[in-house]
């Protein structure tokens, strides 16, 4: 079924990788393998060694539990465990069960509704596991690791030149978009540096210093900064930049416009407003009838002209239509267009509010809306709408048979800036510290002020040979004629452009040979295998993890503080800290680079749902399914919940767009609301539009691919690759002749398919009630809905209520998978195998602390790995 | 051309004063050589490598052919319709191989090695990321001997953005599908795909500086900024563990990169600015618009000497996206899976035909732009082909050749090959006309034969 395999692009999480060669991919039913070289040492026999036995213990258990995939006939994932009868040939292969081990630690094993195991019968074939892996040699001891010098992604960029100099331009959007490893952009090894990515960090270090320095060159007199264009139709075919040149907002079916846009100066603004109003035009009329509705009105005209003329020619006053006339006239146009609120608001506050009437003028014709206001400088949410049709009950109301918009905004001009203000600006503020009016600064400034510039964009205090380098500059810019200002600009500009800035490094202690690692037979577990030695990273390195983690952003003032009193790393200042970011307006962050990219939300729109199967969803409406998402997401970090809420809460956040998308009734307007939900068709990510749809393809749903979502995204269990040269799925008769469900049953028969798909597709079957953009629906084509399925090993549910049911029961696997997440997207590196009891520690106190979400952050920040790092073992 | 002059201008030459702005002739007929009769074989070579995704319907694109060299008819299958009109001017190259792009023992992954392997001929590690592994592609190998002479050793464009993740093909890393130019075995060049970002990299962003006092001492400054930073770099590096100083010889490559260049810039008389507006800053969404200013900005790097050497992806491996432009939402990829379905084979055959039609826009500049006596289209060597066939495999890549190749080429054939030619013999065929010397290259066995003269 290659074509259900197809969106094996959205990237995923691999799950833990063994150091060396020995690389796991975890799965599902499905475990594969690529097994390295087994150890050169052959461990005594266990029989020596009193404890759990192999054939007693673990080969009952392995035959009752794992054999029905990982046999010799399936070998499912390159995992036969049916191979090992004997303690002896068991304890050959310490890797393979290394793997068991983490699997049955982390719940992973036996997959999703297979009888869940007696916690002793486990208990017992791990205590066995340790004892061999011991002998073998393996370390059961967490180490810090180290984490490769990350460069700052670009969001993190423009977080960090945002904070650094209150510059609010966004440099990095222009930048090649960066590599992700592990599921996550911040991953250090992976982000590289190109020479053409030197060459904007160099020519955006040039601009940043100049806008900081100088501020935004602004025009002689108010000119037009922007223009803000509405896309004419959901294709892209119609944007061309022949003649409207300008930037494209997304496509909404009910006429609006939103976007962001940057103010250069705390000035007025004068925004123009246009829109376009072809309500009762005559689209839908065939040629003839336009035709013979123009004859008539040129008639008419014709007949007013002549009497006017006749009236004129006597010397009389023309005649006077009526009022009666004239009401009716009114009427007539009012009952074509009932008048309709417009509201242009700038961050939430309303700036044009106007009504548009019905009337005869239609098009274009009613010129623009224009407003002056007062804007601070800085990046601004922009949103121009009738919020009245957020309340149609289809969106297709307003769209006209000719496929126009009935109404729409049609642009936004921006002109100005009016009066702008001429004191300096809050990045002029952070940067000249000695608190001179531009121009008065003296020769003493630029000591301290260049070097608190470099200690906050290094992050760290500097030395006096690299504080000299920078001063050097100064002194360069003074020595060609230039001022103070243009020099410490200079300086600012190879601030920008250092290695120092751009990557976060950590210091090493002096790298050391250790003795090489021998593995003794025999060893007890109480003996640690040595382990490279760690230290305490400093409290400016700590302070950076954190504000990276929490913020993708660099420390703040208050941080700066703790970590400069050497107070950050005490557990009772670190906690405080930690609980002060999260309460920032700036841990939206985890909102939009941990959770976005842990649940695949950026996906979303990248191929968008088909415009001819899903008329009702424009951009708007998955702008809405992301904004609720992220709002869901947001409201489980500020509000301390479960992170079992991920797989089910009472509750979400809808705007009356999407509440009808949904089904939902009672929601009204283009504001979002939190709703309370029963959790029969809704509740938790699992039924969200923005899962639903970035797990669908463009014109279908496909039930092995939410299969696979919800295994590798909620179980940490990708399932293996398909074999190659599967056959596609036929689809042509589809929803006419015979139901996706039964045709996907025909098309697993084939045992090597079956194995995985057995569990793929009856968990995305659970989700069927949902269509590929989300909304609720009981037939596909003419087939009626079945969610009812039966997981390997007979455990039976129905509907998406049932599944989640099912994955409450997973929730140790649940939960080691979000630990994984967030650790590897705290430490910006793959999680290694030494960092196991690592991950176990942290979910089994997330467990204990009812899953709070500010216990797994807590319990991230207190770990080993982030609160240390390694030496580097230099190879003998 | 009935003036000729006594001696050579400098191929830089600016106009000043018109409007204000700086106006370069690009190739004036005064800076041809002043010979009686040109030269076509003397002159800067060009190549440029324009890339694909997701194979091509078989029938739809071969030729039915007796012999294993006939010229081309007047009709050509359905995907190549739109490069009729240039039959004479194109070859097709049919049976060439990447091994280095089939499983060999790893499993699914096609598209990620198709991508990694198609100029580099190696076998792409099967990776998420952290430890890539390909090779060096041909031409960022033939950038290293040439790209000296130009400003820029290479340029890397495309039209789709890359895909960010881990995994991107059944456990190979979207850099694999993202780029086919690789500069180390580990380092892809990114394709740039912003017209406006390509622009500006060509021809700056327009804050040029007129006064040349003011201007030698923003040079003055742009050095010393380059020299503290590298200083910066070499003071990290000595403190630096062997993986963080991985990242920081990655700084120090490209910071030098910038020097270079910009002492080129220097010797060549300065900063020049185009006859061409500047693109739009947003990336065009309609594709025609898109490849269209692509290929003049290419056209013009050409002619400005910019670069002798692009590499172009029409769009990432593995692409999936939608040709609204004609009328198709689904995927590209996903139609590529079609199981047999017509409709699906109807809609690939549609993409692929409406690319081939872009890529004809690009002959048709090519032989409409001048570069000294000859055209563009006499100087320079262009492919225009994918590192997958039919269904996913590896052998009998599609392949088009054009331009003349400073007179290497005879074209206006169709050529078969012997199956699992090494597409590597092109490339061997390719540099040695940019006077690269490879007697191997990847898994070569030779220089691709029948492409001059029979």
């Amino acid at each position: 079924m290659l074509n259900e395999h197809i969106f094996s692009r959205i990237p995923f999480h691999p799950g833990l990788l063994l150091p060396g060669t020995l690389v796991v991919v975890v799965s599902v039913g499905c475990v594969s393998a690529l097994l390295g070289q087994s150890p050169a040492v052959t461990p005594p026999p266990a029989s020596a060694m009193q404890g759990p036995s192999f054939t007693k213990d673990v080969q009952p258990f392995l035959s009752k539990n794992c054999y029905l995939c990982h046999n010799a006939k399936l070998s499912t994932a390159g995992l036969n465990l049916s191979a090992y009868t004997s303690e002896e040939s068991a304890a050959q292969k310490p890797e393979v069960w290394d793997k068991v081990l983490e699997k049955l630690n982390a719940g992973k094993m036996p997959p999703a509704g297979r009888p869940v195991p007696a916690k002793t019968d486990v208990a017992n074939v791990t205590k066995w596991i340790e004892g061999t892996l011991a002998r073998a040699g393996f370390s059961e001891e967490a180490e810090a690791g180290r984490v490769t010098a990350r460069r700052l992604n670009r969001v993190e960029y423009n977080n960090t030149i945002r904070d650094l100099l209150g510059v609010a331009a966004r440099p990095a959007d222009e930048f090649p978009v960066d590599d992700s490893g592990y599921g996550f952009d911040n991953n250090g090894d992976v982000l590289s540096l190109s020479p053409l990515l030197m060459e904007k960090y160099m020519a955006v270090a040039k601009t940043i210093s100049h806008l900081a320095v100088y501020g935004e060159p602004l025009p002689s007199k108010p000119t037009q900064l922007a223009r803000l264009l509405n896309r004419r139709s959901p294709d892209a075919d119609d944007v061309l930049s022949a003649g409207n040149s300008g930037i494209y907002l997304p496509y909404s079916l009910r006429g609006a416009m939103y976007g962001t846009w940057v103010s250069p100066v705390d000035a007025e603004y004068e925004f123009r407003l246009r829109i376009a109003n072809f309500r009762g035009d005559s689209g839908d009329l065939t040629d003839e009838q336009k035709a013979q509705q123009a004859a008539e009105r040129k008639k008419r005209f014709e007949e007013a002209r002549a009497a006017r003329l006749k009236a004129a020619a006597a010397g009389q006053a023309p005649p006077e239509v009526t009022p009666e006339q004239l009401k009716a006239r009114d009427e007539a146009a009012r009952k074509a267009a009932p008048p309709r609120k417009l509201i242009l608001s700038v961050d939430g506050k309303p700036v044009i509010t106007e009504v548009v009437e019905g009337d005869s003028a239609f098009g274009y014709s009613r010129g623009e809306f224009v407003q002056r206001v007062q804007v601070k400088a800085g990046e601004h949410f922009l949103r121009a709408s009738f919020p009245e049709l957020a309340d149609l009950k289809d969106p297709r109301e307003n769209i006209n048979p000719d496929m126009r918009r009935a109404l729409f905004v049609d642009y936004l001009e921006i002109v100005g800036p009016y009066n702008p203000s001429s004191s300096p600006s809050e990045g002029y503020k952070k940067i000249f510290i000695c608190g001179h009016a531009p121009g008065k600064h003296n020769a003493s400034c630029a000591r301290p002020v260049v070097r608190n510039l470099m200690e906050r964009a290094y992050r760290r205090p500097v030395t006096e040979i690299e504080l000299a380098s920078k001063l050097n500059l100064v002194a360069l810019a003074q020595r060609e004629g230039d001022s103070l200002e243009e020099g410490v600009r200079l300086a600012l500009q190879a601030i920008l452009a250092s290695p120092d800035f751009l990557f976060r490094v950590e210091s090493d202690r002096k790298p050391k040979v250790l003795a090489a690692v021998t593995v003794a037979a025999a060893r007890p577990l109480s003996e640690a295998v040595a382990i490279p030695a760690a230290h305490p990273v400093s409290d400016y390195e700590l302070a950076s993890r954190l504000s990276y983690f929490l913020w993708a952003s660099m420390p703040d003032a208050e941080l700066f503080r703790a970590a400069k009193e050497q107070k950050l790393h005490k557990p009772e200042v670190l906690e405080a800290q930690v609980r002060r970011m999260l309460a920032d307006p700036k841990s939206k962050n985890l909102v939009d680079s941990w959770a976005a990219q842990w649940l695949q939300l950026r996906n979303l729109g990248r191929t968008k749902p088909d415009p001819k199967l899903f008329p009702t969803v424009d951009d708007e409406l998955l702008d809405a399914m992301r904004t609720e998402t992220s709002m869901f997401v947001g409201a489980i970090i500020r509000e301390d919940r479960s992170i079992l809420d991920f797989i089910d809460a009472p509750f979400t956040f809808v705007n009356g767009p999407l509440a009808r998308h949904y089904g939902i009734p009672g929601v009204n307007g283009e504001e979002f609301q939190r709703v309370t939900l029963d959790g029969v068709e809704r509740g938790g990510v699992l039924t969200q539009g923005a899962i639903l749809t970035v797990s669908s393809y463009p014109t279908r749903t496909s039930p092995p691919v939410r299969g696979k979502w919800v295994l590798e995204n909620l179980l940490g269990t990708p399932p293996p690759p398909p074999p190659a040269n599967v056959p596609s799925l036929n689809e042509s008769n589809i929803g006419t002749e015979v139901s996706l469900r039964q045709r996907l049953e025909q098309h697993r028969k084939d045992p090597s398919c079956s194995v995985c798909h057995n569990v793929m597709d009856p968990i995305g079957f659970g989700l069927e009630n949902y269509d590929a953009v989300g909304a609720w629906r009981t037939h596909d084509g003419k087939f009626p809905i079945e969610t009812a399925g039966t997981l390997p090993g007979g455990k039976t549910f129905s509907g998406s209520q049932g599944l989640k049911q099912v994955l409450k029961t997973q929730s140790d696997a649940f939960v080691h998978n979000v630990t994984e997440k967030m650790l590897t997207y705290s430490l910006g590196r793959g999680l290694e195998r030494f960092d196991r009891p690592t991950v176990d520690t942290i979910a089994k106190q997330v467990a204990a602390n009812d899953y709070r979400f500010s216990a797994l952050i807590m319990e991230v920040v207190k770990s080993k790995p982030f609160q240390m790092r390694s030496e580097e073992v230099a190879k003998p | 051309m009935n003036l000729i002059f006594k001696k050579q201008l400098p191929r830089r030459t600016f106009l000043r004063g018109m409007s204000g702005g700086v106006i370069a002739l690009p190739f004036l007929d005064a800076m041809i050589p002043a010979l009686g009769r040109a030269d076509v074989s003397k002159g800067p070579a060009r190549m440029a490598v324009v890339y694909f995704p997701n194979g091509v319907q078989v029938d739809s694109w071969y030729l039915k052919a007796e012999s294993d060299v006939i010229p081309l008819p007047e009709k050509l299958p359905r995907t190549l319709e739109p490069l009729e009109m240039y039959r004479k001017e194109i070859s097709l190259l049919g049976g060439l191989t990447v091994n280095g792009g089939r499983a060999l023992g790893d499993g699914p992954g096609d598209h990620g090695r198709a991508g990694a392997s198609y100029l580099t001929g190696a076998h792409p590690k099967k990776t998420f990321g952290k430890d890539l592994q390909a090779g060096v592609s041909m031409d960022q190998y033939a950038a290293r001997a040439v790209g000296g002479a130009t400003r820029f050793a290479s340029l890397e464009l495309g039209c789709e953005e890359g895909i960010q993740g881990g995994n991107c093909d059944n456990g190979y890393s979207c850099a694999y599908s993202n780029s086919i130019s690789w500069r180390t075995p580990s380092t892809p060049n990114p394709p740039e795909v912003r017209p406006r970002a390509v622009f500006e990299r060509l021809f700056g962003s327009g804050d040029f500086e007129r006064d040349p006092v003011a201007r030698a001492r923003q040079e003055k400054y742009q050095k010393s900024v380059l020299d503290s930073v590298l200083g910066d770099a070499k003071r990290l590096e000595g403190v630096l563990g062997s993986a963080d100083r991985k990242k920081m010889d990655e700084y120090m490559y490209a910071v030098r990169d910038i020097e270079t260049r910009i002492q080129k810039t220097e010797q060549q008389g300065g900063q020049m600015v185009p006859a061409m507006d500047k693109p739009p800053s947003s990336v065009p969404e309609n594709y025609v618009e898109h490849t269209r200013l692509m290929f003049d900005l290419m056209t013009l790097a050409f002619q400005s000497d910019a670069t002798r050497i692009i590499t172009f992806m029409m769009a990432i491996e593995q692409s999936n996206r939608a040709y609204r432009e004609i009328g198709i939402a689904d995927s590209h990829h996903g139609l590529t899976h079609h199981g047999g379905d017509k409709v699906k084979i109807d809609k690939c055959i549609r993409i692929n035909r409406f690319q081939v039609e872009q890529f004809a826009y690009f002959i048709g500049k090519l032989k409409a732009t001048k570069d000294g006596d000859a055209t563009l289209f006499d100087r320079a060597m262009v492919t225009y082909g994918g590192g997958l066939g039919k269904d996913h495999d590896h052998d009998n890549l599609p392949l088009v050749l054009t331009g003349r190749g400073n007179g290497l080429f005879n074209l206006g054939r169709n050529i078969k090959y012997a199956d699992e030619t090494p597409l590597a013999n092109l490339h061997v065929a390719m540099m040695d006309q940019l006077g690269v010397p490879a007697e191997k290259f990847a898994d070569s066995n030779g220089k691709l034969p029948y492409l001059s003269n029979l």
